[in-house]
């Protein structure tokens, strides 16, 4: 399939407020669980080289905390409040953005969309190439219903050289083109 | 133009954006930006108001006279138009800049699409049935 390509300006007026939103939830969904996931190994990565323990160490010396308490030691309410955040913030960007979709369009109705330059594929055909037929009949020419360019080529009396040609004689045969209407029609 | 009353079908092709115009970018990301900024104001204002009626600032205002930031009698917050007034100088720069931004952004990307070409969407296009419907390539 060989598609064409064309070169257009478009202009966006309209960005339909429900897809962006069904979009955006999910992207941000996606986004979020990335970044707990990300945020998780950066934890234990952090409590596994023990800087908390220093900390806490730092804090007791400067007497913030008393000798054996932690910090850290409810990390499990931290991660509540991690996991209630990135939800929060998940809800806050879709709402954004739809809320982002709509103003668009209410900006594009007043001074005209952005207008981009595209290229686009096109599945207008070029004119297929002929099929090969084989003569259903050789039924005598109507000459009247020929064109102009076509008579002299019946009239012609020139002899026509016959090839034989390897790739002609393999190429398979189309027995009905259903894009070219038949004779009896 | 009842482009309703055409019956229609969609199908799945290829576009690649080569291009935005940086004049329709300007306009619409101004007046978006603008909108923006409003809408910044707005909400700070009315968080002002609350924060001001709950109390927060008479609480900041007391633990700074306690460290002796300020005096007994002066309170940090009793220049609120000025601070209206920074608010809102600021909300109009960051509208000026996004909106130039926005505006370089689509110039950079116009540079940029012609070293490696654009992004290339696939789109579901609405094509109105007139005549036969696409044929197959063969």
């Amino acid at each position: 399939m060989m598609p064409a390509v064309r070169r257009v300006r478009r202009v966006i007026r309209k960005f339909d407020p429900w897809t962006v939103f069904k979009v955006s939830l999910l992207f941000h969904a996606v986004l979020t669980v990335g970044l707990l996931l990300g945020l998780l190994i950066l934890w234990s990565v952090i409590i596994n080289v023990g800087v908390p323990e220093r900390l806490d160490d730092f804090l007791t010396v400067i007497t913030l905390l008393e000798d054996g308490d932690s910090f850290f030691n409810n990390g499990q309410q931290y991660l509540r409040v991690v996991v209630f955040l990135a939800a929060l913030f998940s809800m806050a960007m879709t709402l954004l953005s739809t809320i982002a979709a709509i103003l668009y369009n209410l900006i594009s109705d007043v001074v005209g969309g952005v207008e981009v330059v595209m290229l686009e594929e096109t599945l207008r055909l070029q004119p297929a190439a002929p099929a090969i037929r084989q003569p259903q009949a050789w039924a005598p020419v109507d000459r009247e219903a020929l064109t102009e360019e076509h008579r002299p080529i019946l009239d012609s009396t020139e002899e026509v050289e016959v090839i034989e040609d390897a790739t002609l004689a393999s190429t398979e045969v189309i027995e009905s083109d259903p894009l070219v209407p038949s004779q009896g029609d | 133009m009842s482009t309703a009353a055409v019956p229609t079908t969609q199908r799945r092709v290829r576009r690649i954006v080569r291009k935005f115009d940086p004049w329709t970018v300007l306009k619409v990301s101004f007046v978006f930006f603008g909108i923006s900024a409003l809408g910044l104001v707005l909400l700070s204002i009315v968080a002002w108001t609350i924060i001001g009626n709950i109390g927060i600032l008479e609480e900041i205002n007391r633990a700074a006279r306690s460290i002796s930031l300020i005096d007994q009698d002066v309170s940090l917050f009793q220049s609120g138009e000025q601070y209206f007034r920074v608010v809102v100088f600021f909300s109009v720069a960051w509208m000026i800049l996004m909106s130039g931004m926005a505006t370089l952004a689509s110039v950079v990307y116009n540079l940029i699409s012609d070293v490696v070409g654009g992004f290339e969407f696939s789109v579901m296009e609405e094509v109105p049935i007139v005549g036969d419907p696409p044929q197959e390539v063969m």
